[in-house]
């Protein structure tokens, strides 16, 4: 079907539908939608599911493009369309209309609508809806929905026959008219799940008839089969099981995919017990379907754990899981984001082979350690420990728990923009507007805490601000998109008869928190120099800022020169903690007020500090202008001087009780890893034990990043992580890849 | 009671078993032709100085007492005949060109530091390290400080050249779980050619040390082109073969960091070592040739 059929014939199924119940609409939408935008198998698919999105559709959050959540319209789709010399004057005509219609429905579109009928007083005019960095911005907002994982080992136990079930029994005693519609639509949304099912079973079925080679035709039969068996009843091997997984993703757009070793061990321990698997074969299904992740999930999702406290059946979990971390050492592909939790008493053998492929500069898994992590869950989403040991991450690591919460950062936050305007009394430094609160000029700061109580309050209301602005995004998902792929398997919808956004469990906010250790080492720089030495006063400090330190270098290397976060050093430490709990408690507070299960701040950057830093004139850790800023909660690049332990010591006094997500980069010499091993473990082990909440661990040769910058062609496969997700070396714009050369290595 | 010390470095993992600290000692009996810590001989204090990164604020100008840095053509000079090292400059340098090395710390400031890492030493068998210079120049505050270790309950090693008093070796020896003995050189007159000193002295003290049972590894620096001699290997097997309670040897292979730091403190270069890092492969020639005369070379 060409996109504008496609198009057409879904705008046709709203139209009919438009006045029906929510629910009912989007489902018959979905019916339009699929199987019509799939995708043929591919010759090394081992699975079916594949998805061309179209102009013009359902999705849950595409990622990327904030415009493309709920009921989507993709201009930029439809303008090359109508770039097109030879299109036809009659299509031209059918976009068009299409266009007009979708311009008032399209759900970007009405969140738009409701954020502008706010009233925007005062300085809540600056926070402003996108997600760049420009001008005198200190906080801003993004359309998006994710952050969710679905209830796999529910659909796998289940199957389609029960699910469908289970929803009719639920619509025949449902009370309310609305949940009567949730259920309905719900069923209609497994019939779909089963044509798509019965499309794909076709399609593999004809393929296979075609194919010469005759052990490619054996997986095509064994692949329709698997898709016919799944629609007549629950899955019973791991094929069959990885199939129905795999395809309710697609059309649920779950881009995470939770706790993997607990929804699939089973299968693959019975089939291996039945002897109708070995591991090899096994891992060839895993490594087919991290390819399929790899071609059709956005670049920063994608995640899986393995491992951790709270699994069910534990020695078959480990099994699975060993061979997951097989798979990603094996693929090596930028994705699946495979994280592997860790505690005490865990089975050693995890980490073992964990470590072997880091070590083989496989970035995956990433570490989690439980220890702290459940305990801190459970202060972040206020349950109990069982539930917290079903913690999970998605994405660039915004933590969650499994099938039960929503929540994902919509907001963005400079913290070294609120201290610059503190230090001039709201006035944004390079354009001299009003950009923040009036907090007193540098006279008035007579005391450090004067200035601390500035900063503080800045922030404070600008937190507020941008949790204000994201209210409309809420009201409008909650009201017109139930999302019911997802909301099936996803606590408590299906209990309560409700879609995604108002039925899920545990729902909340996120923002991203940029600068932190700026502020921290320019806190602790200037408290030293200002305020305890007097070496300049603060006014003269903000001049030499301002002016890049031009003419006062010296000053310049008194302030850089200045105890800095990540040597262990107490006094750089302890401000470190103090801003850092400060931004997560005035995140919190906001949780009450707009009625959020929790209201978070989150550290991890996935790039923007480099963007950031390109933006802002220096600061007063000494910092030059236009230089990356510190990334997430680690280090300024290059200042932490007193070796690993020392970073490790410094990075644990953060703890993460608070916080909706942070990452640990850890670079080292791959020598580390040959050579000293076991002093290695002893490290990240000692790490975790005095409460290291996250590892994220790159080995790398200690000229590798040189060599690949000189010769690219040869360097294709080196990953490298930024923030939240990994890229090619090669691929990066240079300025990032300084800022990776610029991670201090350890050896 | 203080000592003189020039660095303590954490993470220390090449200098003894597991993740360690290492605490170097200012002051060394011995003057090697190819020493990786120059700044380590002399007892005193030394001031290091880099032109490279002098952005030339003139505040050390101001503030020497001696007058030992003048400014010429655009250029900082440094007088280091004159040079005191009162340290005061480098107070003021802020962008460290001129830094003095070496200090005097008690043994709790010291132990402060090194026990920030003690949860890793716990989980890796590791502790601190006595290193230097020379540890056993200065007895009683080695003694000292391995004391408070011991106490804290950290695996303690000193590492030493060995030229020592026998009386400062025994008073170390009761809390040192392991030394790194040194043994630069077996021939006699190549000993004193290469160091500045005989090496009877430091052979009889091995041998007493072994005698009372210490646990010691042997630490072999080569240096390719100076001792990497057949002669010198034979040597070493026919000491490892009188002293069978050695728990091994380690091969310490040549490396130039040194080289740069004579310049930084203006030391003498006339006597220095002309040589290279070992080519790819060398390494292992010599703990090839070592094991096949019966020596029990161990590798990290």
């Amino acid at each position: 079907m060409n996109l504008l059929d496609m198009a057409s014939g879904f705008t046709a199924a709203h139209r009919r539908f438009a006045r029906s119940a929510p629910a009912i609409c989007e489902a018959m939408c979905l019916e339009a939608q699929f199987p019509a935008i799939l995708g043929d198998i591919r010759p090394e698919d081992r699975f079916a599911g594949r998805a061309v999105w179209p102009a013009i559709g359902f999705r849950l959050f595409s990622g990327g493009d904030s415009e493309c959540m709920g009921f989507y319209c993709n201009r930029g789709m439809i303008k090359a369309e109508l770039d097109r010399k030879d299109l036809p004057a009659s299509d031209r005509r059918r976009w068009c209309d299409l266009l007009e219609y979708w311009s008032p429905r399209a759900t970007f579109n009405r969140i738009r609508a409701a954020d502008n009928a706010l009233e925007r007083p005062g300085l809540a005019a600056t926070v402003l809806h996108g997600n760049e960095f420009r001008g005198p911005m200190i906080g801003n907002y993004v359309y998006r929905a994710s952050g969710i994982t679905l209830d796999f080992s529910r659909l796998l136990k289940t199957g389609i026959p029960g699910m469908i079930a289970r929803v009719e029994k639920l619509a025949a005693s449902a009370k309310s008219p609305d949940a009567r519609s949730v259920y309905q639509g719900m069923r209609i949304c497994l019939s779909v799940l089963c044509s798509v099912c019965r499309f794909y079973a076709r399609q593999a079925g004809a393929m296979a008839m075609s194919t010469i080679d005759s052990r490619r035709r054996e997986e095509l039969l064994a692949m329709s089969l698997d898709l016919g068996a799944i629609t007549q009843r629950r899955p019973k091997t791991l094929s069959e099981a990885i199939q129905l997984f795999w395809l309710y993703s697609l059309v649920a757009n779950a881009d995470n995919f939770g706790r993997m070793d607990v929804y699939l061990a089973g299968f693959y321990a019975r089939d291996l017990e039945s002897g109708r698997l070995d591991e090899a074969g096994a891992l060839g299904l895993l490594q087919a379907l991290w390819r399929l992740i790899a071609d059709e999930i956005p670049g920063w999702s994608g995640r899986i754990f393995v491992g951790g406290l709270g699994r069910p059946d534990e020695q078959a979990s480990d099994r699975f899981a060993l061979l997951a971390i097989e798979a990603s050492r094996t693929v090596r592909k930028l994705i699946p984001q495979l994280s592997l939790r860790w505690h005490g008493g865990m089975n050693p053998a995890l980490l073992d082979k964990a470590l072997d492929a880091i070590g083989e500069g496989c970035v995956f898994p990433m570490l989690y350690n439980d220890e702290v992590n459940v305990p801190a869950m459970q202060e972040v989403f206020r349950v109990n420990r069982a539930k917290a040991e079903q913690y999970v991450a998605s994405d660039c690591g915004e933590f969650g728990l499994d099938h039960a919460s929503l929540g994902f950062p919509d907001g963005n936050l400079v913290l070294i923009r609120a201290l610059l305007a503190a230090l001039h009394n709201g006035m944004d430094p390079k354009s001299g507007a009003q950009a923040g609160l009036r907090t007193g000029t540098c006279e008035e700061l007579a005391a450090f805490e004067d200035l601390w109580r500035a900063y503080s309050h800045q922030v404070e209301y600008f937190t507020g601000v941008i949790f204000d602005r994201l209210l409309p995004m809420f009201r409008v998902q909650e009201r017109e998109i139930s999302a019911l792929f997802p909301a099936m398997l996803t606590d408590d919808c299906l209990k309560r008869g409700r879609g995604l956004f108002s039925g899920v469990r545990h729902k909340g906010l996120l923002i991203e928190i940029y600068g932190t250790i700026n502020v921290a080492d320019s806190l602790t720089a200037i408290k030293r120099e200002v305020y305890d030495r007097r070496a300049f006063s603060l006014a003269d400090l903000v001049r030499m800022v301002d002016a890049d330190f031009a003419g006062f270098e010296k000053e310049r290397l008194l302030l850089l020169n200045a105890p800095k976060y990540g040597n262990d050093d107490e006094a750089a430490d302890a401000m470190a903690q103090r801003v850092y709990s400060h931004i997560c408690e005035a995140a919190r507070a906001n949780r009450k007020r707009l009625k959020l299960d929790f209201c978070l701040a989150d550290l991890i950057n996935a790039g923007g500090h480099v963007a950031l830093g390109r933006e802002m004139g220096a600061l007063p850790d000494g910092r030059k202008a236009g230089e990356p800023l510190a990334n997430a909660n680690g280090p300024s690049n290059g200042r932490d001087l007193g070796g690993p332990t020392a970073l490790l010591n410094s990075l644990v006094k953060l703890r993460p009780s608070a916080i909706g997500g942070q990452v640990q980069h850890l670079k080292f010499n791959r020598e580390m890893f040959r050579k000293s091993r076991p002093k290695l473990e002893a490290l990240l082990k000692t790490y975790f034990a005095g409460g290291g909440s996250q590892a994220t661990i790159m080995a790398v040769d200690r000229d590798a990043l040189q060599q690949a910058l000189k010769e690219p062609e040869n360097h294709g496969d080196l990953i490298v992580r930024i923030g939240g997700y990994c890229e090619r070396f090669v691929a990066l714009p240079s300025e990032l890849q300084a800022d990776i050369i610029a991670r201090t290595m350890y050896d | 009671m203080t000592g003189a010390i020039f660095d303590i470095q954490r993470f220390s993992i090449h200098d003894g078993p597991g993740i360690r600290t290492t605490v170097f000692f200012k002051g060394c009996p011995l003057n090697c032709i190819w020493c990786h810590n120059p700044e380590g001989i002399s007892r005193a204090p030394l001031l290091s100085f880099r032109p490279a990164l002098c952005i030339g604020c003139g505040f050390c100008f101001r503030t020497c007492p001696a007058g030992c840095h003048r400014m010429e053509g655009g250029k900082h000079l440094f007088d280091r005949e004159r040079c005191e090292a009162c340290g005061r400059c480098a107070a003021e340098c802020y962008p460290g060109a001129l830094e003095l090395v070496g200090r005097e710390e008690s043994a709790a400031e010291i132990m402060r530091e090194v026990l920030r890492d003690k949860a890793f030493y716990d989980n890796s068998g590791g502790g601190l390290t006595l290193s230097g210079g020379e540890p056993l120049m200065q007895p009683d505050f080695a003694f000292e400080l391995l004391c408070a270790a011991r106490d804290a309950g950290l695996h303690c090693c000193v590492e030493t050249c060995g030229f020592a008093a026998r009386a400062a070796l025994d008073l170390v020896r009761p809390k040192t779980d392991l030394f790194l003995f040194d043994i630069k050189e077996t021939d006699r007159a190549r000993h004193a050619e290469l160091t500045g000193k005989p090496n009877d002295r430091i052979l009889a003290n091995l041998r007493h040390l072994h005698g009372t049972g210490a646990d010691i590894i042997l630490r072999l620096p080569i240096i390719p082109g100076v001792n990497d001699r057949p002669e010198h290997f034979k040597g070493i097997a026919a000491l490892a073969r009188d002293l069978p309670g050695l728990k091994g040897v380690e091969i310490m292979p040549y490396h130039q960091l040194g080289e740069n730091k004579v310049g930084r403190f203006g030391l003498d270069q006339s006597r220095r070592a002309k040589a290279s890092a070992p080519e790819p492969g060398v390494v292992e020639g010599w703990t090839g040739e070592l094991r096949r005369r019966g020596v029990n070379v161990l590798t990290a």
